[in-house]
């Protein structure tokens, strides 16, 4: 494929000793680090705060993508961009993804808080080597909101383009609907910056790294009550929560939920406001439903071969290709020829959206 | 009026019981736990209905029918459901309950599981008589509680001689009980596979409530998370139990039919569940399947369609072959008198041969239709 690429969704790989090192002893026995034990199994785990993730996997896949330090070394990151033919990266994190989802606890909080703070520096030093090719993203917990908010100033002043926030407000926090977030929506909105709502930032661990047999059998379901996290918060919060209504131009950004669940999405949205409305005493809403699924909200993706079909539904304004790479599904050194294979039935036109033009254009960075 | 279609079956069709057969016994047995109807509820007068756990505004439906012109009594009464089957140029219907779908949601409090019962054995019976009015064109389907599955298979046996078309079990197997890819159900599979019984999961029957009967603030806050999770409910069973489970591999000939969950949702249920057996293989410890996980859903899970605009989208991934129209005749979204031209409308990008299969031939093929 000769389009540019502009991936909306990647990763880098943190090195597991960033907040080891940068924490001390802070917070104790909750800071992330290496472990060599998980429950009595001997072995190389990344402790989370409340998750036990086992190493390698990662650092092979992106060495099988020809790029085993480009998740961590920003050269590498270029090198690989080059050879992969891709322009630029919206770099996501890995591992403060699951240190996220630990908020969930609230003996927690501090060190996730902290946890951020150390990524945010962390990531912006590696993507200051070469900005307009490595586009950051900061992490941003919300349990204080006057703290994200301020990490939020301090992040965008340097040039960050998105923030991400947990997919799901932590338990026992106020719904994301609740008047108390909405000087992080103002903000936002002020500085022009997307949110990115992406996978195991919110309430449910990874179930990629269970372990316990019981919990191994429960995989297929808890793999799919991740994917609906998203959906939820985007109903109950962004659109029924009405802050899209109150925050009109903010706007967010889905990673790794691909496209083929939208279309669903935006029949049932629509059912509440029509045939279920006299049922329910739901807010009224300034648009239809769905229609903020397609004007507001972005959709992320990788290679859904079911998703493409609706995209007259989702409209092509609203869809950005992302490589996910060094992740499980990523795309990596082959991304001219995946993006060829996922996107090559589409018009010239729509391909370049997809491809880049859309990313480019919603974190504006032409 | 000129009919378009010969013979459509409407795979997804309800009566609604009346009230009275539930609250007399039942309510000598159970007292206070029993289904009954309540004039007051949360400080407001109305009428109501106590599902065991659930209250119900009960008025809506019959408001609803009287707006569209249907005489409220086609829900009960046999022979002016067939007039109206006749008037709506539908040839019959695969009939579920209303309220005892509700009911059975009440199994998941374990003081009410005699009570579910009992009260899936009185709506059985009355649902076996309200079909023998036209067997070949009411076709009724059984409400089975699966929290004692050789209860569940004794009552598919009794149910089936009494000429009952199918079961609905609980989407969910109710809290507590073991999940069902436990070889203690397989009683109830085997059962549902000599019998040729299709197994029907349809939205209200598993664990999450109805959003629709929502009463406090707070619950209308939530009721639009809480649809999608009634929605999507049916994905946990079928996952978690009935692929990588391996029902479906040790039960090579049981038939799951999904019921009011539309169409649209699966395609991309099918991708991630490949994407489990593919990508995140290495890193989940699930049991080898004989199949692509998604092949599974194309021939051995039929899905119901109501008025899913997106259809056109999803039913070529999923398979012609395995979606069903219905008309969730006489609920809140039904398709009434209009339902020939609406089906010629909803279904007017396919091929007539895949229309006929869609308004009522897969329909006649899962539940054995002359």
């Amino acid at each position: 494929m000769d389009a540019e690429l502009f991936s909306a969704d990647s990763h880098v790989l943190e090195p597991y000793d960033l907040w080891s090192n940068a924490l001390g002893d802070r917070f104790g026995e909750r800071t992330p680090r290496l472990v060599t034990e998980r429950h009595g199994e001997q072995g190389r785990f990344f402790f989370t705060g409340n998750q036990f993730w086992k190493l390698a996997r990662y650092e092979e896949e992106a060495a099988s993508a020809g790029a085993p330090q480009a998740g961590f070394v920003p050269e590498e990151r270029i090198k690989f961009q080059h050879g992969a033919g891709v322009a630029a990266e919206m770099m996501n994190p890995t591992v403060m993804l699951p240190i996220m989802n630990a908020s969930n606890q609230p003996e927690n909080r501090e060190m996730v808080k902290a946890a951020a703070e150390v990524y945010n520096d962390w990531i912006y030093d590696f993507c200051a080597y070469d900005l307009p090719r490595l586009v950051p993203v900061a992490a941003i917990p919300v349990d204080d909101i006057d703290w994200a908010v301020r990490e939020v100033d301090r992040n965008a002043k340097r040039g960050f383009r998105s923030i991400m926030i947990h997919a799901r407000y932590p338990e026992g926090c106020p719904p994301y609907r609740d008047p108390h977030y909405d000087p992080l929506w103002a903000r936002c909105e002020e500085m022009d910056l997307p949110l990115t709502l992406h996978i195991i930032t919110g309430r449910i661990p990874d179930p990629l790294f269970a372990y316990k047999e019981a919990d191994q059998q429960e995989g297929p379901n808890a793999m799919l009550d991740t994917y609906e996290e998203i959906p939820h918060t985007i109903a109950n919060e962004f659109i029924y929560g009405k802050i899209f209504d109150r925050f009109p131009k903010l706007r967010l950004l889905t990673g790794e939920l691909e496209l083929s669940w939208i279309p669903h999405f935006m029949m049932r949205l629509d059912m509440m406001q029509g045939v279920f409305s006299d049922r329910l005493s739901l807010p009224t809403l300034e648009m239809k439903a769905s229609d903020y699924v397609r004007t507001r909200v972005w959709h992320g993706l990788i290679d859904d071969k079911f998703g493409l079909g609706g995209l007259d539904l989702i409209g092509e304004s609203q869809v950005c290709w992302g490589s996910d790479f060094p992740h499980s599904i990523a795309i990596g050194s082959e991304a001219q020829e995946a993006v060829e294979k996922i996107l090559g039935d589409l018009q010239p036109d729509t391909r370049r959206r997809l491809a880049c033009d859309n990313a480019k254009t919603l974190f504006s960075l032409h | 009026m000129t009919e378009r279609f010969d013979r459509i079956i409407s795979a997804d069709s309800h009566v609604i019981e009346p009230y009275e057969i539930y609250t007399g016994g039942l309510h000598n047995r159970f007292g206070d736990q029993s289904p009954r109807m309540l004039e007051e509820y949360a400080g407001k007068k109305g009428t109501f209905f106590f599902t065991g756990d659930q209250v119900m505004r009960i008025r809506k439906v019959d408001e609803e029918q009287r707006d569209k012109g249907i005489d409220p009594a086609v829900s009960y009464d046999p022979a002016k459901r067939l007039a109206f089957l006749d008037e709506a140029g539908v040839h019959a219907e695969i009939i579920y309950a209303t309220l005892v779908s509700m009911v059975m949601h009440s199994a998941n409090l374990p003081k009410n599981r005699d009570m579910v019962r009992a009260a899936v054995k009185i709506f059985n019976d009355w649902i076996a008589e309200y079909c023998s009015q036209n067997p070949n064109r009411l076709l009724g389907v059984a409400a089975i509680s699966t929290d004692d599955p050789k209860w569940a298979a004794e009552e598919m046996i009794r149910t089936r001689k009494k000429g009952l078309r199918g079961a609905v079990i609980n989407t969910l197997p109710p809290e507590g009980c073991p999940d069902y890819r436990h070889p203690d159900y397989d009683v109830l599979w085997a059962t549902a596979e000599e019998t040729d019984t299709p197994i029907t999961l349809h939205i209200v029957t598993g664990r999450v409530r109805d959003f629709a009967h929502v009463h406090t603030k707070a619950e209308n806050e939530a009721a639009p998370g809480w649809l999608f999770d009634l929605f999507s409910e049916v994905k946990t069973p079928l996952a978690n139990d009935f692929i990588f489970g391996q029902i479906f591999d040790r039960f090579p000939k049981l038939k799951i039919v999904c019921s009011e969950f539309e169409v649209n949702w699966v395609p991309s249920f099918m991708w991630y569940l490949d994407m489990l057996q593919g990508a995140f293989a290495p890193r989940v410890e699930l049991p080898k399947l004989e199949r692509p996980a998604s092949d599974y859903m194309r021939d051995r899970v039929w899905h119901g369609i109501v008025d899913d605009p997106f259809g056109d989208h999803a039913i070529p991934h999923v398979g012609v072959s395995q979606v069903c129209w219905g008309s969730d005749f006489p609920h809140v979204r039904s398709i009434g008198t209009n339902a020939q031209a609406f089906v010629a409308d909803l279904f007017r990008n396919f091929s007539p041969e895949d229309q006929e299969m869609l308004v009522g031939g897969n329909t006649a093929g899962i539940y054995g239709v002359n």
